[in-house]
């Protein structure tokens, strides 16, 4: 999980460690790629990558844009996922990135947007189960199902 | 390959589309017959023009440029009004005042002392168009007299309300019927009680709605490259540029400018004589962005932007501005409308 607001970041990670079922979830949180080389050999194969933007800041898309960037072209196979936060209209005045900037991105890249607010409980909690069925689809654990497959389901929707 | 599975990948996305669309909406549900243009203005605006400074058939009065400066006005988008004509405007002055005297009755503007007499007055602004077209300014004043003064003293104005449509595109223009009077802008200043009275009445009289206009971060970054370094009075003040913290307790940033100095990086990097980029206004705010963090450590472009106060007017995100200089006052009322103009939907 990449992103520059550790709020967010820790809130998602809580609820998805709180909300997973039978299998061993591990959530790694980084606020900006690339990840330290010194630790490269320890760690585990990542499954799914998730990169929070949140709207009222300029500073967190250009963080995640050059994140973005460096990463390996393997993942984009649906294994990468946008998650926008704070674009609500109570707030727009504050919204410095424009949406469709966002959903540039993330068509640019192929992968899915997902916006959320955060805010109340539920919407904390959908997000989470969310992510969690788009992971299980990344780590092969759904028979039938790949994430390359969902990937290229996503120009259809 | 086997079919996708129930509440997996369908469901959930279609529902994910249809929160990213009420977003786009921002304050009204999706229109029909400008909902094409308010799309392709939903995307940033690549460029502005500047408006060079027209001659115009009756300029500014220099008396009625007075009662706009120096107050602190609050926005408004309206949209057009259903058979108003310029021609009435005593009648709508009478009605308005028997309506907000029966208002009073009723016991809802209760913060006015109760034994003030509260008189409307409609006029118009000539001096406020930026081109022909444009519809005419209409100025609305409340005034309040104590029962027992003498005859002949001035009535104290209480509350003050301007419609107006500079430099209205004229696409607009020639989409409104011709029944309808396009003036999107409304701006007052004075109490809130009054305005909704006001409003009211607006709105069961001539068949058009009112939406609080907010001014986002982006088009305060706007305002603050095509406004600074104007002279005002002799001298030309500096920007200031206030930015609000997210963190708790609340914490605000306050980075003044001076004008030479802005102007000097403003030009480095306009390019064009009329034109305005958005990559310029971003990459000067890039420029001062890198600058704070190199001296303070601070990442501004994490912060909001909530208050610009540039030379010739100052205006906070929430839909407050202050006009601070005739010269540019139609210039300014320009951009505003554009701003009141992309907010409504038809």
């Amino acid at each position: 999980m990449v992103g520059s607001e550790e709020g967010h970041r820790e809130l998602i990670a809580n609820t998805i460690l709180r909300e997973t079922g039978a299998f061993n979830v591990k959530i790694h949180t980084t606020s900006s790629l690339p990840l330290p080389f010194e630790r490269d050999h320890l760690r585990p194969r990542f499954d799914m990558i998730v990169f929070l933007i949140n709207l009222h800041s300029q500073y967190s898309l250009s963080n995640i844009i050059s994140s973005v960037a460096l990463m390996d072209a393997y993942f984009f196979l649906g294994k990468v996922c946008f998650l926008a936060t704070k674009g609500r209209h109570k707030k727009v005045q504050h919204c410095l990135v424009d949406i469709s900037m966002v959903k540039d991105l993330a068509d640019k890249y192929l992968s899915l947007l997902i916006q959320a607010e955060l805010e109340d409980e539920e919407d904390v909690v959908w997000t989470a189960k969310r992510l969690l069925n788009m992971l299980k689809i990344c780590a092969g654990l759904v028979p039938g199902m790949s994430s390359l497959y969902t990937g290229s389901l996503l120009k259809i929707v | 390959m086997q079919t996708p599975s129930d509440g997996v990948s369908t469901p959930k996305s279609r529902s994910s589309a249809r929160r990213s669309s009420l977003f786009h909406s921002s304050r009204y549900p999706p229109g029909t017959l400008t909902s094409a243009r308010r799309r392709s203005a939903c995307r940033s605006l690549s460029k502005r023009k500047i408006q060079q400074s027209t001659t115009l058939e009756e300029p500014l009065d220099p008396a009625k440029a007075a009662l706009l400066l120096q107050k602190q006005w609050t926005l408004y988008s309206v949209t057009p009004m259903h058979k108003f004509t310029y021609t009435r405007l005593k009648e709508y002055s009478k009605h308005l005042s028997a309506h907000i005297a029966a208002e009073k009755q009723k016991g809802l503007a209760v913060e006015v002392g109760s034994e003030l007499t509260l008189k409307a007055t409609f006029s118009c602004l000539p001096g406020l168009k930026g081109k022909d077209r444009d519809p005419l300014a209409l100025l609305i004043q409340i005034s309040s007299k104590a029962p027992f003064t003498k005859a002949g003293t001035e009535d104290r104005i209480v509350w003050t309300g301007l419609f107006c449509g500079t430099y209205t595109e004229d696409d607009i223009l020639d989409m409104v019927p011709q029944t309808f009077t396009c003036l999107p802008l409304f701006l007052y200043n004075g109490a809130e009680a009054l305005t909704a009275i006001v409003g009211t009445w607006f709105q069961k009289n001539f068949d058009c709605c009112f939406g609080k206009l907010v001014i986002s971060s982006h088009d305060l970054t706007w305002l603050a490259v095509m406004w600074t370094g104007y002279e005002v009075h002799g001298h030309v003040p500096a920007t200031e540029l206030i930015f609000s913290v997210p963190v708790e307790p609340h914490m605000d940033i306050s980075y003044t400018i001076h004008a030479e100095d802005f102007k000097a990086l403003w030009n480095d990097i306009h390019k064009s004589k009329d034109e305005v980029t958005v990559e310029e206004v971003d990459h000067l705010f890039q420029c001062l962005y890198s600058h704070f963090f190199r001296h303070f450590k601070i990442h501004l472009s994490a912060t909001q932007l909530v208050k610009v106060t540039a030379s010739v007017v100052s205006a906070h995100c929430e839909g407050k501005v202050k006009f601070l200089s005739k010269d540019y006052l139609i210039r300014v009322l320009g951009f505003i409308t554009e701003l009141a103009v992309n907010n409504i939907q038809y």
